[in-house]
C-alpha cells in the first residue's frame, strides 16, 4: 500500500529519504530528529541516517524504540521493511543494560549491570577489560573517574553504550541573566541540549550555521547551568568577540571574565580560551599563538591544559568544535564529570575524526537545516555562484607541465581570475565585499589592485580589530581577508564574499566562509558568495567537491562562465 | 521387457505434453537432441551420428544417471511411494500403499503414482504402480537388505541364526536358509519374541541405531571400549572364514546371534540389517508428511515492482561493450576486473562476479584473443560483449529476467556451493554447480503462500522436503543471495517469492508481465547532482539513467550520482547532450538545477577534444607511393593516418593477406617494431554459439510448456501439434 502524501521513504539501508514539499514535511522532520542524523538536505529531499549511535543517543533521551517505530510507519509512503523495525528494538535496547554509576564506598564509578553475563562479556574485551579495576560485587566492577570518557568510547565501540548516571559535578556557582531574548531554535537547541538537568542531557554538539547565534546559545547554556564556565574559542579575535558578548548581552561585568591566550593569562569565573593556548608547549615562540594553529609535534603535555582542573568549573563550552585540536580530546576525555557544549556550523572534520566529538563532547542535539532558518528569516539568504575563467594559452601550458603539487597554486592564483575579480566588485559596488584568499602574494596583488586594505595572521592584532571595525562601520566596502578571517570573525554587515583560492576541497572552510555571510542583514537583502576558479583545472575539481557539500546543505548553486559576469 | 522398449512405452503413455515437460528440466538433453549445443554430436563430428528419434531418447532415458536425474525431482512423499514400490520388487498394490502410508492420504498417494509415472519412472498399466526396469535399482534401499548379507554367511551359521530366532525346521540347502532368515526377519511375532529375549540395554542399543538410520560407524557407537570392540570383532557370524576368534561373550552377542545387528569389521560399521529396521518400526518410513511444515512470516516487500537487476544487466553490459576487462590466463575474469565493474555498478563484487557469470552463460559476453600465446605463456584476452547482447535488448524485459533467471537456475558452472564467486570462471569443471539444489530451492519458494517467506533454515526445510534427494544446506546462503539480486525473492527479511517471481516462476514471463504495475517513470534531479528514484522505476527510464549516473544505492528507492564520466561514455555512444538533458527535464519532478545543466554542457565542451580510435591493423611504409597503393584496395580498408601510416579495421592476419594478395609483400611487425612470422599471428575470433531463446511457460515447468519443446515431443512420437489428447502432464 502506497501513501503518496506522507514525506518519507524508509530504506533497508537504514537511511530515510524526506521530500520536503510534503505537507507532512515539517512534522515528519521534526520526529525524525530525535533518532536519525541529518547527512545532506539539498533542495527536495533530505537525507536522514539512522545509526545505532544516534539510536543509542534516542534512547538516552527517553524515546522508546515503539515511538521510534511509530514515526516510520506513521510518516513513510512505502512500507517500512521489517527488518529496520526489528534492528531498531534490538539496537535501543542494547543502550542502558549497562549502566556507569558513582561508588560512594570508594569515591570513583562503577560499571554495573543486572546481567552478570554481559559484564562478564565486556569485561573479556581487551581494551574494557584494561579500564576496569577491581570487581566491587558480583556484577560492578570499579573504574577510575579519569577514564569515564575513555570507558564510554570503548563500549561503544562494542556495540554495548552505558547510560551515564554518575552525574555532573555542579562547579562553583555563577548566576548568569540573559538580557536579550531567545529565538525559538535557539531555544530548542538549549533545551535540547540540558535535558531537563537529567545526566542524559548536560552534554552534546549544537549544529547551527554561522549567523544563527551560536554565541547567544552557550550563554543560555551558562544561564541554564548557572555555574563558573570555561569557554574555547579558535583565536584571540574570537575570545575576545565572546568576551564582547558576554558583556553586551549578559548581566556579567569585566571582573567575572578573563581571557586566559598568549597575552593574558586571568582566570576568572568565566574564562576564555583559545584552543592555540591550550596547546602551547614550552618551545614554541608565543608570536606563534593565537595565529597559527599547526601541528604540535613537541612531547609532554601541553601546560595549560591544566587550566581544565582544579577551577571548579562546572560547564566547558567549545566554540567550533569541529577544529577541536587532539590534546584538547585527550583533556576532554578526562573530564567527563563536567558538563560540556560542543558549537559549530558544520560537523563535517576533514580529519574525519566527528565520530570522536560525538563520543568526548556529546551527541549531536540540535541540528537545524540551514535552509529552514533563511526561509524563516534568521540568516540571510545566499546565493552561491561559481565563475569559472579560462587559463590563457601560456598558462594552460606552465599549468600542464607543473609537478602535480604545484598545481593547484598555479591554478588558483591565475591572473585571468582578476578580471573577474574586478567585474565582480564593479557589480557590488554599493554593498560591503570580503575578497578572500589562501596564497598571501595573491591577495597583496588583490589588495592593491582593488586599493582595500589586507588582513592576514601577519597582521598585528589591533590593525586587525581596527579595519574590522572600519569594516563593520562602513569607512571600508571592501576587505581583503586571508583564511584568518575563516572562524568567529563578527562582520555582520559583510553582504559579497569573491572567494579567489582556499584550502583545497574543505568543505569546513566552505561552510564558515560562507558563514561570513549569513547574518541577517538590516535591508533584509541577499548575500553573494562567489568563487572564482580556473576552468579545467584542478581548481574546478575542488570547486567540484565544494559544490557538492553546499548543495547538500541546500543552497542553489550556479555556475557562470566568465563571459557573463561582464 | 528391455529397458530402453519400457521407456519407450511410457514415453507414449505420458504424450507429447509429458514428454515436453520431462524435457524441461534435461536441457542439456534437448540441446544435444535438438543438435544446436556447443556439445552437440555434429559439432564434435562422432561418426555415425544421426538426429535423435524416440527410440534414442527412450535409450539415453533409460540409463542410471538420468533416471537418478529424474529421481532426484521427486519430493518426499513421492519419493517415498517409489522407494516403496522398489522395496515391493518394483511393482506395488494399492492396497499395500495405503496401509504404509495410511487411509487418510489415499488421493494424495494417487496423485503421487501420477507423478512418478509422468516422470517415465513407472507404468500404472499392469499394476497400480510398476517400476520402469532399472528404477528400483537406482533407487537403491534406505538400509542394507538382509539378504544381502545372510549370502556372506556360511550355511552353519544360518542354521544357528535360525534356531536362535526360534525356527525349528532349518531348510537343508543355503538359498533356502536365507530365504528363511528374510522370512523370519520380516516377521513381527518372531522378531517381538527375539527382542523380548535379549537385555533390555541391548534392546534401546537397538532402538537407538534404528532411530539414528540404522547404521553407524563403531567408534561412533561403543567409542572407546576396546574391550567390546575387540569383542565385536571377533563376534558371529560375520568375521570371514580362517579369522574367527572366539573371544569373551559380551551383551552384543544376544543381538549379533539372531540376526538382529550385523557387525562388518572391515568397513567398521555397524548396521541393523533393513528388514528388521522395517519390523520394528512398523513399515518402511514412520511418517509420510505430504508438506513441510514451518514457520512463515510476511514478506518486507510484496515485489510488484519491475526487477532491478535488468538495470544493473544493462549498465554491465554498456560497461563491458565499451569497456572490455582483461581476461585471466586461467580463462575467465579476475577478481581486480569484477572489482572493478562493481565499483561502477554499485554491487558487492560477489553480486557483480554473478551477473557476469550469468552473462557469460547466456552467450552475451565472450573474450577475444588479443594476442597468440606462446609455449610457455597463455595467449593474452579481453572480455566484451557478444553480438547477442544488442539482440537482448530487442526482447522483452521480462523475457530477458527469465533468461537471467534460467541461466542461474540451471548453470553447472557457477561455483556456488560455497558462496557467490568473487570472479568469473570458464571451464570450470561441472561438479561446481548444483542446479538441483538451486531448482530444489525454487521448488521450495514456490510451495509456500503467497507473499509470504521463511527463514534460511526454514527454506532448506522446504527444499529438503521438495527433493530429499539433493543436498541443500551447504551454499544456500550464496543461493538465496543470487536470488536476492536476482530479484525473486526481497532484498531484505523473510525468504519468499516476490510477486512477479512468483508469477514468473508458476506461469512465465508473458503473465508476468500481464500483472506488472504501470511503472513509475519520475525522478527528483537535485542540485547535489543526486537522482532519486521511487521504488520500481521503469526498466527503460532506469536504464537510460543508469547510463548517465552511478547508482549510490538501491535499497528500496535508489539514489543515482550523476557522472561525468558516466555522460561522457553516453556521448561516446553516440547520444547528444542535448538528449541527456532531454531526459533528465523529461522525467524529473523538480525544475533541472542549472549546475547540473553547466555539468552535462561541460561533458559536452570537453568530450572528443582528445580522439582515440580503433585500429585493428596498420601499414606502414617509407614510401608514402606504398601507402597510395595499399589505400587503392577498397578490401584492405585502410584509411590514411599520416602520409607514412594507414590503419586498418581488418585483423592483422587478413590485412597481410589482403595485401599480398595483390603482390604488395607486407611483412608483419610485432609490438617492438621488429618483423614476426606469419605463422605466429592470431587471429581474434569471437565465442558466439547462439542467442540465448526466452522461455514462454513458467520456469518451474508449470503453466503451458514450451512450445518448441511440445514441438519437438510431437516430432518424437510422430504426431500432430494438435494432437493432445493423449497428452498429460505428470510431473507436478
Amino acid at each position: 500500500m502506497v501513501a503518496y502524501d506522507n514525506p518519507l521513504i524508509v530504506q533497508s539501508d537504514r537511511t530515510v529519504l524526506l521530500e520536503v514539499a510534503s505537507p507532512k514535511a515539517g512534522d515528519a522532520r521534526a520526529a525524525l530528529a530525535r533518532f536519525a542524523e541529518l547527512e545532506t538536505s539539498p533542495e527536495h529531499i533530505h537525507t536522514y541516517r539512522i545509526t545505532p549511535l544516534s539510536l543509542w543517543n534516542a534512547a538516552a533521551a527517553d524515546v522508546a524504540a515503539a515511538e521510534v517505530a511509530d514515526t516510520l510507519t506513521t510518516y513513510a509512503k512505502y512500507p517500512v521493511p521489517d527488518a529496520i523495525l526489528v534492528d531498531i528494538r534490538d539496537e535501543m535496547a542494547r543502550y542502558g543494560r549497562l549502566r556507569l554509576v558513582r561508588d560512594f564506598d570508594t569515591g570513583g564509578l562503577a560499571l554495573t549491570s543486572d546481567e552478570v553475563a554481559l559484564i562478564e562479556e565486556v569485561r573479556r574485551d581487551e581494551e574494557v577489560g584494561g579500564l576496569l579495576g577491581d570487581r566491587l560485587d558480583g556484577n560492578r566492577f570499579a573504574v577510575r573517574m579519569a577514564d569515564r570518557g575513555v570507558l564510554k568510547q570503548a563500549l561503544l565501540r562494542i556495540g554495548w553504550p552505558p547510560a551515564d548516571e554518575a552525574g555532573y559535578v555542579e562547579g562553583a556557582t555563577l548566576e548568569v541573566g540573559l538580557r536579550c531574548q531567545l529565538r525559538s531554535y535557539q531555544a530548542d537547541a538549549v533545551a535540547g541540549w540540558w535535558a531537563d538537568g537529567s545526566p542524559a542531557g548536560g552534554n552534546g554538539v549544537l549544529v547551527l550555521p554561522c549567523g544563527a547565534g551560536k554565541t547567544v546559545i552557550g550563554m543560555a547554556a551558562m544561564a541554564q547551568t548557572g555555574t563558573r564556565t570555561l569557554i574555547l574559542a579558535t583565536s584571540i579575535l574570537a575570545a575576545r568577540q565572546w568576551i564582547t558578548e558576554l558583556l553586551d548581552k549578559t548581566d556579567l561585568d569585566e571582573r567575572d571574565i578573563g581571557e586566559y591566550s598568549g597575552q593574558h593569562k586571568q582566570i576568572r569565573a568565566v574564562t576564555v580560551a583559545t584552543y592555540q593556548v591550550m596547546t602551547w608547549r614550552p618551545g614554541r615562540s608565543a608570536d606563534d599563538l593565537d595565529d597559527h594553529g599547526g601541528e604540535v609535534t613537541e612531547p609532554g603535555a601541553p601546560p595549560h591544559l591544566a587550566l581544565f582542573d582544579g577551577q571548579d568549573w562546572g560547564l566547558v563550552v567549545y566554540d567550533e568544535v569541529h577544529l577541536l585540536p587532539a590534546p584538547v580530546f585527550r583533556a576532554t576525555a578526562r573530564i567527563q564529570a563536567t558538563r560540556r557544549l560542543g558549537l559549530t556550523a558544520t560537523l563535517v572534520r576533514e580529519d574525519g575524526k566527528a565520530h570522536d566529538v560525538f563520543s568526548l563532547i556529546g551527541p549531536k542535539r540540535y541540528d537545524a537545516p540551514w535552509r529552514d532558518l533563511e526561509s524563516q528569516g534568521w540568516i540571510a539568504p545566499a546565493i552561491c555562484t561559481e565563475v569559472r575563467a579560462g587559463l590563457t594559452d601560456d598558462e594552460r601550458m606552465t599549468y600542464a607541465v607543473a609537478p602535480a603539487p604545484s598545481r593547484y597554486r598555479i591554478a588558483a592564483t591565475s591572473p585571468r581570475k582578476f578580471d573577474v575579480l574586478d567585474r565582480l566588485v564593479a557589480r557590488h559596488a554599493d554593498d560591503r565585499v570580503l575578497v578572500i584568499g589562501q596564497y598571501l602574494d595573491q591577495l597583496q596583488e588583490v589588495a592593491d589592485r582593488l586599493g582595500a586594505p589586507l588582513v592576514t595572521g601577519r597582521t598585528g592584532q589591533a590593525t586587525r580589530e581596527e579595519r574590522f571595525a572600519a569594516f563593520r562601520d562602513g569607512e571600508l566596502p571592501i576587505l581583503v581577508v586571508s583564511k584568518v578571517a575563516n572562524f568567529s570573525i563578527d562582520l555582520p554587515e559583510a553582504n559579497v564574499a569573491i572567494q579567489l583560492s582556499g584550502t583545497f576541497g574543505s568543505r569546513q572552510e566552505e561552510a564558515q566562509r560562507l558563514g561570513r555571510l549569513l547574518r541577517p542583514k538590516a535591508d533584509g537583502g541577499t548575500a553573494h558568495f562567489y568563487t572564482v576558479v580556473a576552468r579545467d583545472t584542478v581548481d574546478q575539481t575542488y570547486a567540484a567537491k565544494r559544490q557538492r557539500f553546499l548543495t547538500e546543505q541546500g543552497y542553489s548553486y550556479r555556475i557562470l562562465d566568465a563571459e557573463e559576469t561582464r | 521387457v528391455s529397458v530402453a522398449d519400457a521407456h519407450e512405452h511410457a514415453l507414449r503413455r505420458i504424450g507429447p505434453v509429458g514428454i515436453a515437460a520431462l524435457l524441461e528440466g534435461l536441457p542439456e538433453l534437448v540441446a544435444t537432441m535438438r543438435d544446436d549445443g556447443p556439445s552437440a554430436a555434429s559439432n564434435l563430428a562422432l561418426p555415425g551420428f544421426r538426429r535423435a528419434d524416440l527410440p534414442w531418447l527412450a535409450r539415453v532415458l533409460g540409463r542410471p544417471h538420468l533416471v537418478v536425474e529424474r529421481l532426484r525431482r521427486l519430493d518426499r512423499f513421492t519419493f517415498q511411494l517409489a522407494a516403496l514400490a522398489a522395496w515391493h520388487g518394483g511393482e506395488l498394490r494399492r492396497e499395500d500403499a495405503v496401509e504404509a502410508a495410511g487411509p487418510e492420504l489415499a488421493d494424495e498417494l494417487e496423485a503421487a503414482a501420477d507423478r512418478i509415472a509422468g516422470h517415465a519412472l513407472a507404468e500404472r498399466e499392469t499394476a497400480w504402480l510398476a517400476l520402469l526396469p532399472g528404477v528400483a535399482e537406482s533407487l537403491g534401499t534406505p538400509g542394507i537388505p538382509v539378504r544381502d548379507y545372510a549370502r556372506q554367511v556360511l550355511t552353519d551359521d544360518l542354521a544357528v541364526l535360525l534356531r536362535n530366532l526360534g525356527v525349528t525346521e532349518v531348510a537343508p540347502r543355503k538359498a533356502e536358509r536365507v530365504d528363511q532368515l528374510e522370512a523370519a526377519l520380516r516377521d513381527p511375532a518372531l522378531v517381538d519374541r527375539a527382542l523380548d529375549e535379549v537385555p533390555e540395554p541391548m534392546r534401546r542399543l537397538l532402538e537407538l541405531l534404528i532411530a539414528g538410520g540404522g547404521i553407524a560407524s563403531l567408534d561412533d557407537v561403543f567409542e572407546d571400549d576396546d574391550r567390546l570392540l575387540g569383542a565385536l570383532y571377533a563376534s558371529f557370524p560375520i568375521a570371514p572364514r580362517g579369522q574367527r576368534r572366539y573371544g569373551d561373550r559380551t551383551p552384543l552377542h544376544e543381538l549379533t546371534e539372531r540376526g538382529l545387528l550385523v557387525v562388518d569389521p572391515y568397513a567398521d560399521l555397524v548396521f541393523v540389517p533393513l528388514d528388521v529396521q522395517i519390523t520394528v518400526q512398523g513399515g518402511l518410513f514412520t511418517s509420510w508428511p505430504v508438506t513441510a511444515e514451518v514457520a512463515t512470516a510476511p514478506l518486507e516487500d510484496a515485489g510488484t515492482g519491475q526487477p532491478t537487476v535488468l538495470a544493473l544487466l544493462d549498465g554491465l553490459l554498456r560497461r563491458l561493450e565499451r569497456t572490455p576487462v582483461d581476461g585471466l590466463k586461467s580463462g575467465g575474469i579476475g577478481v581486480r576486473a569484477v572489482r572493478t565493474l562493481a565499483g561502477h555498478l554499485g554491487l558487492t563484487p560477489a553480486e557483480t562476479a554473478l551477473l557476469a557469470h550469468l552473462t557469460v552463460e547466456l552467450d552475451l559476453l565472450g573474450s577475444i584473443e588479443t594476442s597468440r600465446g606462446t609455449a610457455t605463456r597463455a595467449p593474452s584476452t579481453i572480455w566484451t560483449t557478444t553480438a547477442f547482447a544488442d539482440e537482448l535488448r530487442e526482447i522483452a524485459p521480462l523475457r530477458r529476467w527469465a533468461l537471467l533467471v534460467m541461466a542461474w537456475r540451471d548453470s553447472r558452472t557457477l561455483a556456488d556451493d560455497e558462496g557467490l564467486p568473487e570472479r568469473v570462471e570458464v571451464g570450470h569443471d561441472e561438479t561446481g554447480g548444483d542446479a538441483d539444489a538451486r531448482r530444489a530451492l525454487l521448488d521450495a519458494l514456490a510451495s509456500l503462500p503467497e507473499g509470504q517467506g521463511v527463514t534460511l533454515d526454514g527454506l532448506v526445510t522446504l527444499a529438503d522436503h521438495a527433493r530429499p534427494t539433493v543436498e541443500v544446506a551447504t551454499g544456500v546462503e550464496g543461493r538465496v543471495a543470487a536470488m536476492r539480486l536476482l530479484g525473486l525473492v526481497p532484498a531484505d527479511g523473510p525468504i519468499g517469492l516476490t510477486a512477479l517471481g512468483r508469477v514468473l516462476l508458476l506461469e512465465g514471463p508473458d503473465a508476468a508481465a500481464r500483472v506488472l504495475p504501470e511503472p513509475p517513470r519520475t525522478f527528483t534531479v537535485q542540485p547535489d547532482h543526486s537522482v532519486i528514484a521511487p521504488p520500481g522505476l521503469d526498466l527503460d527510464v532506469a536504464a537510460r539513467l543508469d547510463r548517465y549516473a552511478v547508482r549510490e544505492s538501491s535499497a528500496g528507492a535508489s539514489v543515482h550520482r550523476l557522472s561525468g564520466s558516466r555522460i561522457a561514455e553516453a556521448l561516446d555512444a553516440g547520444e547528444a547532450g542535448e538528449d541527456v538533458l532531454a531526459f533528465l527535464r523529461e522525467h524529473s519532478t523538480a525544475e533541472m538545477p542549472q549546475n547540473v545543466e553547466v555539468l552535462v554542457r561541460d561533458v559536452v565542451r570537453r568530450h572528443g577534444r582528445m580522439k582515440v580510435g580503433a585500429a585493428v591493423s596498420y601499414v606502414t611504409a617509407d614510401d608514402p607511393v606504398l601507402i597510395v597503393e595499399a589505400l587503392a584496395l577498397k578490401a584492405a580498408k585502410l584509411r590514411q593516418l599520416a602520409p607514412t601510416v594507414a590503419v586498418s579495421s581488418l585483423s592483422r592476419g587478413k590485412l597481410l593477406l589482403t595485401l599480398a594478395a595483390k603482390g604488395l609483400m607486407p611483412v608483419a611487425e610485432g609490438a617492438d617494431g621488429a618483423a614476426i612470422s606469419s605463422r605466429q599471428i592470431a587471429e581474434p575470433e569471437l565465442h558466439t554459439p547462439g542467442p540465448p531463446v526466452p522461455p514462454v511457460g513458467g520456469l518451474l515447468g508449470t503453466g503451458p510448456p514450451d512450445p518448441g519443446l511440445l514441438d519437438l515431443a510431437h516430432e518424437l512420437l510422430h504426431t500432430s501439434p494438435t494432437d493432445t489428447s493423449t497428452s498429460t502432464r505428470g510431473d507436478r
